[in-house]
Formats: structure tokens, sequence, C-alpha cells
């Protein structure tokens, strides 16, 4: 799966949030890092182009005023042409489109009752709802409120929910188990030493066995369940 | 400590890289809630084979 990550922010050398996340994906491979407020003219066919070749489609930027950054709006208008997008054809149809989005906010503000009195699942409903229209599955968003007063683990944890982000193909729990496995068996192939590379094996079966043994449980409960009437 | 754990400690004390200690803290984290969810559906198994109300 390639994915396009179309990044709106006028001061991107300056963001610790994006300088963080163009690290954390650095390592990816079939990751395509757009830029829009490094292009000097938008080349709607070749944006359009761009769009066609990738799976899934992330929008990442920070929050301002309950939106993106201009940049964003002028591509949505200037790329998402009624001809390519509509016209009976729908050339996006069966992609995802995610949103990465920061905000200067913590996050309890953003719920009903909170400083904000709105969730950002309603902030960023315009993309849901571009995302409907143009016959994409929309993922749940990834927020990161205030990132620099963030615990050292939690950062190494969002470079890591960052990377499943742009690369995961569901987000279940199961599909979870299945992106670190083939995590661990690309470390492996990749160990410099036939030491390394064994105990990473191990590794890698030893977390493969204990998946089967929680998809084997659930299914032994789900009939047990059945049998019982609940379903 | 199980075997897991002290593997995925002994690959995280190992790395050099921060992408690499990053991706061991969350494979950890996720080894934890693989572990969880196991004892959770072993105990529901149990729960409901020794329940008497169907004997």
């Amino acid at each position: 799966m390639k994915t396009l990550v179309i990044i709106s922010h006028p001061e991107i050398e300056t963001s610790m949030v994006q300088n963080f996340l163009k690290a954390s994906a650095a390592p990816l491979e079939a990751i395509t890092w757009h830029h829009l407020d490094a292009l000097e003219t938008l080349d709607v066919a070749a944006e359009q182009a761009l769009l066609r070749n990738h799976e899934r489609i992330i929008f990442q930027f920070p929050l301002y005023w309950y939106t993106a950054p201009a940049s964003l709006k002028m591509w949505l208008d200037t790329v998402l042409t009624g001809q390519f997008a509509f016209n009976g054809r729908q050339p996006l149809a069966g992609k995802t489109l995610g949103v990465v989005v920061s905000t200067g906010t913590a996050a309890k503000h953003f719920q009903a009752g909170g400083s904000e009195q709105a969730t950002l699942s309603e902030i960023l409903r315009p993309y849901e709802l571009v995302a409907r229209k143009l016959g994409m599955t929309y993922l749940p968003p990834l927020a990161i409120h205030q990132l620099g007063y963030w615990q050292e683990t939690d950062k190494q944890c969002l470079v890591i929910d960052y990377q499943r982000y742009l690369t995961q193909s569901e987000f279940n729990f199961d599909q979870q188990l299945a992106w670190f496995e083939a995590m661990l068996t690309k470390k492996a192939a990749e160990a410099t030493s036939p030491e390394a590379q064994q105990r990473l094996i191990l590794l890698s079966e030893q977390f493969a066995d204990k998946r089967s043994e929680l998809t084997d449980l659930n299914w032994q409960v789900q009939l047990i369940r059945e049998e019982e009437g609940e379903g | 400590m199980d075997w897991l754990t002290e593997q995925i400690q002994l690959q995280k004390e190992q790395a050099t890289m921060y992408e690499e200690q990053a991706f061991y803290t969350a494979l950890q984290q996720t080894s934890d809630e693989l572990a969880l969810r196991i004892e959770q559906r072993q105990g529901e198994l149990d729960g409901r084979i020794w329940n008497a109300t169907n004997w």
C-alpha cells in the first residue's frame, strides 16, 4: 500500500510536531511526503495523478481556527475539480483518507462541556464528508495535543502509532498484532549478525504464537456464547 | 517477567536508534494488551465451562 501524506503548514521548519512526524516516517517505505506550502504553483494534473497513485491519503496539519491552514483549502478547491472527482467516475473510490491534526489545546477541552465545546470529530467533519463524497473510507483522526508536554514513553508510542496510521491496513487489534509481527519479520531479515537475527526470529515466532492463542480463545468463547444463546 | 517481555526489553536496551527504541516500547505495550486479553478470554472460558446453572 502506498501512502500520500499531504501536509499543510506555513512554518514547517520550526514545527516540532512536523519534524517529529517526518523523522517517525523516515524508516517506512512507500510513503510520499507532499508539503503544499513548498509548492510554487499547483499543477492540477500532477496532483490528481498523485492521488490516483496512492491507496491511502493523509491530510496533515495544525488546527488553525478549527480548520486546516489556507494551503489545504486552496488545494482542495483547486485539485478536486468536478470533472475529476464526480462526473460519475469517482477515481478515488475504495481508497482511505486519514487526518493527522495537531493542536495547542489539551484533548480534554474538545468535548461537550469542555472549553472548546466541540469534539475533534465534529470539527473535522468537513474532511469526513469529502471522503464520503469521493467514495473513500474515512479513518478515525490521529490527534496530537500539546506534544511539548508529553512524557518520553508517550512520545515513543506516538512514533509507532503514526507509522501504523500511515501503513496498517485496518484498525482492529488483530491487525495491530499483524503489523508488529510483520515489522519483527522485517527487522529479522535486516539484522546485522546471525545472533541478532536468531533472537528476532524467536521473538517474532513467540509473538505469533500468542496471537494464535488469542484467536483460538476468541473462537472458543464465541462458540460457547452462541451455545448459551448470546451470539 | 515472562520470556516475551524479557526479550523485548533486551532488544530495547540494545537499540541504538530512537525509532528502534520506540518500536520496542510500543511492542511491549501491545504485548501487555495481548497478555491481558488472553487472560480475560481464559477467565471467561473457565467461567462459562464451570457454570453450574448449565449442568
